[in-house]
């Protein structure tokens, strides 16, 4: 029973982001395996939709409006503040791109974030039964380009079952 | 009754109730209005996510909108053929018109094509998010694409549940929800401002009779490559030059090629390069389920990636050459 109440106490505290990174992964790791914490994290949820309006009340599906939208609303990152002090008018160029962007509708944007995929060398069967090792590859922010491009003309065969942006959204390697 | 007879030839190998569980999921995954949480695993990480999915039967419209509950905030919104993906606020435009590609698994000819590489099969029932689900396996015949369990809703046909794995059974992608709720009508996130026109969404085509440069003039790109050897089932889905793929703070033209064999799907990008600078060609990369390799020729630079293993990609990438 003192189990069960210690894991309701950090789903809570999960579903509120209270967690350290650590806790949060384990709590996450068991609530894959674990039926009952899924019912009562969906128990949680219904309770927390009724009690609270906390998705937006608009979202503007417009390219430009959206763009603006969150340049203006999310704080960036220290580091980036520091980039923007340097880059001056970063904001401004970015919402200039995006106009750019709502008619010709091509940009993408560098990102600032480094992150790192798996490079480990891996043995590769061809078609002819050749094994081969083949070595590092590229990081996360050199595949993004292509992968972003890959998901969004992908995303009309949904044969795999499930919107592939869920690739994009889930990733986040530090 | 054409299609009850085609349906007829495929009990055999594959019965009528898969075909029916993946065209329920089809039009589920469509046309349902939804809100929910999920959670996705993928390379080691397990992913919180949240989604609202609408569909606007008057305009044939579906849209969506997920963010990433821990972490980096990361979203995609996308409707009307238009994709929004933004990284910690930071906004990243696609390719214009994202053109939602015809919708798979909506005939017999779909299965029937995906037959010679896929076996479908029905596991059992098992209970997610609270509902009594069907489980189907996909299993791949060879060693070029991956396979699937899906888990389907009795009812609603709404997959609620599904694991990507290779050969040797091991789980690459999977993603689960959480909880669940079906809406009556298009979700209000969705029914404000929806201001993109259809003429903001152009058709994809084989071939670009031409395309705005930056100063205004028109350019024609034709298409310069094709693959001399696609992996068995796969067949080009679309092929395009993009004028303005932007990496790297740079515009560069693009000629971008999408590959599928059914269900997996494959991008190849080719691009011209002056300097030597990353990724090195010859590299295979892995990000879950995703496998990405490049490979140079003579002044150009392939780079194929995709839900694929990597014989896939390899010879995808070796296979290179000028069309005729």
């Amino acid at each position: 029973m003192k189990s069960r109440t210690m894991d309701q106490e950090s789903l809570s505290a999960l579903m509120d982001d209270e967690l350290t990174l650590f806790e949060k992964h384990r709590q996450l790791t068991r609530l894959m395996r674990d039926h009952e914490l899924q019912q009562q994290w969906q128990r949680y949820h219904l309770v927390r939709d009724e009690l609270q309006h906390h998705l937006p009340q608009q979202f503007s599906l417009d390219l430009a409006d959206s763009v603006a939208a969150v340049v203006a609303e999310e704080p960036l990152p220290q580091s980036e503040v520091e980039k923007v002090a340097v880059t001056s008018g970063w904001r401004r160029q970015l919402a200039a791109v995006a106009m750019v962007a709502s008619v010709a509708g091509v940009a993408l944007i560098a990102l600032f974030v480094t992150q790192n995929v798996e490079r480990s060398g891996v043995p590769i069967t061809v078609a002819s039964g050749e094994n081969r090792t083949e070595k590092a590859g590229a990081s996360l922010q050199q595949m993004r380009p292509y992968l972003v491009n890959h998901t969004a003309l992908a995303s009309g065969l949904r044969s795999q079952g499930f919107s592939p942006y869920v690739t994009l959204v889930g990733h986040h390697r530090q | 009754m054409l299609a009850l007879l085609l349906l007829w030839s495929l009990t055999s190998v594959a019965d009528e109730q898969s075909f029916r569980l993946l065209e329920g999921m089809s039009q589920a995954l469509q046309q349902l209005n939804y809100r929910g949480e999920l959670v996705y695993q993928s390379g080691g990480e397990i992913q919180s996510v949240r989604i609202i999915h609408g569909f606007a039967p008057e305009r044939a419209s579906e849209y969506e909108m997920m963010e990433s509950l821990n972490g980096p905030k990361r979203s995609v919104v996308r409707g009307e053929g238009a994709v929004h993906y933004a990284l910690n606020g930071e906004p990243i435009e696609l390719q214009s018109g994202a053109t939602l590609l015809p919708f798979k698994f909506s005939s017999v000819e779909d299965l029937q094509r995906i037959e010679p590489y896929y076996q479908m099969r029905i596991e059992g029932k098992e209970r997610i998010a609270g509902r009594d689900t069907i489980k189907l396996q996909v299993v791949p015949r060879d060693h070029y694409r991956y396979g699937f369990r899906l888990w389907i809703a009795e009812g609603s046909s709404m997959l609620l549940k599904s694991e990507m794995s290779n050969q040797q059974g091991e789980v690459l992608e999977g993603l689960m929800f959480t909880s669940l709720k079906l809406l009556p009508s298009l979700p209000q996130e969705f029914t404000l401002h929806n201001t993109l026109s259809p003429q903001q969404t152009p058709e994809r085509g084989a071939e670009q009779p031409g395309a705005k440069r930056s100063d205004g003039s028109s350019q024609s790109y034709r298409l310069q490559w094709q693959v001399a050897t696609l992996p068995p089932g796969f067949s080009v889905v679309t092929a395009r030059v993009e004028p303005h793929f932007v990496m790297e703070g740079r515009e560069k033209v693009v000629e971008h090629h999408l590959y599928s064999d059914g269900i997996a799907s494959v991008s190849l990008f080719i691009e011209g390069v002056t300097t030597g600078g990353e990724p090195e060609p010859g590299e295979i990369s892995h990000l879950g389920a995703i496998t990405m390799m490049t490979q140079s020729y003579d002044g150009y630079r392939a780079t194929v990636v995709g839900e694929v293993p990597p014989p896939t990609v390899l010879q995808i990438a070796r296979s290179v050459v000028l069309r005729e």
